[in-house]
């Protein structure tokens, strides 16, 4: 009798054991998920929506999104999660992050998930959006909110002053003469300016490809900055016309006001990036134009811009292969095309474009299209480098100089060179 | 039995100031020659200010003779500091921060004392004109700086408002990098001036009366009355103001963040500013370790001749 209990005993303990052991085998992996928002716009939403879709999907994954801020506080975060050994799981982080992400031994590459049989074909993403994303011969991270600048323009005012609502300018030149016409004034105050051009490293790149010379490398080199040539003194000098002929105002324009400008009429023409189209698109109280950056002497240029999936180094290898299995989720032709309708940014692959919604909504918002046409003209992102968040603000602070007329552009560019070689100096580099 | 009690009763008499036992209500401890008693009672705060307050200063001496290479730290001797001293931008954000603290300095105890005599006028309602001036100390920075934001705004702030409204020419006020700095110190007196003002206002209502009355029916003018009775009575008040002017204006840094980001071209960078970007922005962790203990050092230097120099000539009643 007793032997039978014994028995019985032993045979509900291993069914505890074994159901206990089943229980925990089915707790899902809770992925980390960092990601930024570097335009104007709900897509902390949208984003938000994508992953709770995802999650209902899978019962062994769960991601949680952690919203970080704009582009820099959430490479700072990510720094420092990755510096003190706890990093996320997944991250959105910018293409030109990729040499810092690498030299702090904080990411993996990708090329053995995407060879995998559950890979990516990743000969599908457009060439210019895997740019920034290749070193040493390794993919190290997958397009998500691919971008490059793009002209918006105000047809309603182009009609007002006598332009052709459908012929933007196409190069420096029509863009002042255009500008002068499209300036109203009232009194000595201005009530709308002709353009404004953000302040910001990432905008006066464009400007220096369209003057025969791009201030970043163009291949796979961490230590390429070139801010002191003639071409991108020619840009800035150019930036710095636009307001002495009265186009543009003087002194700097930040990032988020010339949308917000450009929505209130301040502001025929803006330069930004083509993840804020659906924005001004929803909230402009006119017809939106919207066409290639104006061509220099070079013809057209662009800088693409953007943020990437990156899986983190420090965390357990079932951990990786969840990260990509949401990454892959992520990046379907479908989701990657809803993302760009969401949010105005450039769907990455060729596949996104062929198939619904992607392919009704370009039909539809001609808009939509602008950026990736321009593509054809688009390079690699600056600054992909070493200390690369320090070397886009010295950047910034040489346009700004001149901008506000303290330095000539010859001075701001030469002290912003000397500055960025004391960064990639101190990271490593060596400068001729 | 007898005596060895008497023993006891004497040795817990002696107590405390034979330094051997201490009688703390009811119970006795052992105390082996020294304070081990005060030691104890004293450990928490001691465990608090090692590990928040000189820990850290170890720990940036040391960070400071060090560079990140990616994930490590290399011993880099006094390069940050050459850095810190030989670098135009932290030349610049120090050129900056002296501005800004001395102006700071001078305005505190200046504009703080004319506006406590000013609040200390018999008038009547008089709680009415103080109330303004002295709400601003308990807004928080970041709402203040948010506000100016607006008033400095270049198409619809205030500023620019009642500058167009008179014919007068607008100005872009913050991203101009002759006003940026000011733009930021203007902000920060308004709300820091009432603080020190009510330091001042304390010392002018324990002044003594007759003197003034006396100086008054003397027909001595105002100017007189403050430069030679006012002036050094409050004395210690100025003394106490310079001091914690000095560090306040070192330790703001939140309407940098929300006004111009230390812009632009750095025209507002402060050094506090600074250690933040090159630390938690950029990751230099060492530069930003060297330009605080410099910053330390400074503080600590002053701190010393003010005491040394000031308190000599400070005239305490």
């Amino acid at each position: 009798m007793l032997k039978k209990y014994a028995v019985l005993a032993l045979v509900l303990l291993l069914c505890v054991t074994l159901f206990g052991g089943g229980a925990l085998a089915q707790e899902p992996i809770t992925l980390q998920f960092y990601y930024p928002v570097g335009v104007a716009g709900p897509l902390a939403q949208a984003i938000d929506g994508y992953v709770a879709e995802f999650n209902a999907l899978n019962e062994d994954i769960q991601v949680e999104p952690i919203f970080t801020g704009g582009y820099s506080e959430n490479m700072a975060r990510a720094t420092a999660a990755i510096l003190s050994g706890q990093p996320p799981d997944v991250a959105i982080l910018l293409g030109i992050d990729i040499y810092t992400l690498i030299q702090l031994e904080g990411i993996i590459p990708l090329d053995d998930y995407i060879a995998s049989e559950e890979g990516l074909d990743i000969d599908d993403f457009f060439e210019a959006f895997m740019a920034n994303n290749i070193a040493d011969d390794q993919v190290w991270s997958i397009p998500w909110q691919r971008s490059t600048p793009i002209l918006y323009y105000n047809k309603d005012a182009f009609a007002e002053v006598g332009l052709d609502p459908d012929t933007p300018p196409a190069n420096w030149d029509e863009l002042v003469e255009f500008g002068k016409q499209l300036v109203v004034q009232d009194g000595d105050n201005v009530t709308r300016w002709g353009v404004e051009v953000p302040t910001s490293f990432w905008i006066f790149a464009n400007f220096a490809i369209q003057a025969g010379r791009h201030i970043g490398s163009l291949g796979d080199d961490p230590c390429g900055v070139y801010l002191d040539t003639p071409e991108a003194i020619e840009a800035l000098a150019f930036l710095r016309r636009l307001q002495e002929e009265g186009v543009m105002p003087d002194g700097a324009v930040a990032w988020g006001t010339a949308p917000a400008d450009f929505i209130a009429g301040a502001s025929a023409m803006i330069y930004h990036s083509t993840g804020s189209l659906s924005t001004l698109l929803a909230n402009s109280p006119f017809e939106v134009g919207t066409a290639f950056m104006p061509a220099g002497e070079a013809g057209y240029g662009a800088n693409v811009g953007g943020g990437n999936y990156y899986i983190m180094k420090d965390i357990d290898k079932e951990r990786q292969d969840a990260a990509w299995e949401f990454i892959r989720w992520m990046v379907r032709p479908e989701q990657i095309g809803q993302w760009g309708i969401d949010s105005g940014y450039v769907a990455p692959r060729a596949a996104a474009w062929e198939v619904d919604p992607l392919m009704s909504y370009a039909e539809d918002v001609p808009q939509a299209s602008t950026a990736r046409f321009q593509l054809e003209y688009a390079v690699k992102e600056f600054p992909a480098t070493y200390g690369g968040q320090e070397i886009q603000v010295i950047t910034t602070q040489a346009i700004e100089a001149v901008n506000t007329g303290e330095l000539s552009p010859e001075d701001a560019l030469a002290v912003a060179q000397e500055r960025a070689n004391d960064v990639l100096t101190q990271n490593g580099c060596e400068l001729e | 039995m007898k005596p060895l009690l008497n023993q006891r009763e004497l040795e817990k008499r002696k107590g405390l100031g034979s330094g051997r036992k201490a009688r703390f209500s009811g119970f006795s401890l052992s105390l082996g020659g020294s304070g081990a008693v005060a030691y104890l009672f004293l450990l928490p705060s001691l465990i608090f200010l090692t590990v928040f307050t000189l820990w850290p200063i170890v720990s940036a001496i040391l960070t400071s003779f060090h560079a990140r290479r990616g994930r490590n730290q290399v011993f880099v001797g006094l390069q940050n500091y050459e850095r810190v001293f030989s670098d135009p931008l932290s030349q610049q954000v120090i050129k900056n921060t002296a501005a800004y603290v001395t102006a700071g300095l001078i305005l505190s105890v200046i504009g703080g004392l004319l506006l406590a005599i000013l609040m200390n006028q018999g008038l009547r309602n008089i709680g009415f004109f103080r109330f303004p001036f002295l709400a601003t100390i308990g807004l928080p920075m970041v709402s203040v700086a948010s506000i100016w934001l607006f008033l400095y705004s270049p198409r619809v702030g205030l500023f620019n408002e009642l500058l167009g409204s008179v014919g007068l020419p607008r100005s872009n006020w913050l991203s101009n990098p002759d006003l940026a700095l000011s733009g930021l110190f203007v902000v920060y007196i308004w709300k820091q001036i009432g603080y020190f003002a009510l330091f001042y206002l304390a010392a002018l209502q324990s002044l003594p009366g007759d003197v003034l009355e006396a100086a008054t029916l003397d027909g001595v003018t105002f100017w007189q009355k403050l430069r030679h009775i006012i002036w050094p009575l409050v004395s210690p008040t100025t003394y106490f103001v310079s001091t914690i002017a000095v560090l306040n204006s070192l330790q703001q840094v939140d309407h940098v963040f929300v006004l111009t980001q230390g812009g632009p071209n750095n025209a507002s960078n402060l050094a506090l500013y600074y250690v933040y970007e090159q630390g938690f922005k950029w990751f230099n962790t060492g530069v930003a370790a060297a330009m605080t203990v410099v910053l330390l050092a400074v503080l600590l230097t002053m701190a010393m001749l003010q005491f040394v120099f000031l308190e000599r000539r400070v005239h305490y009643n």
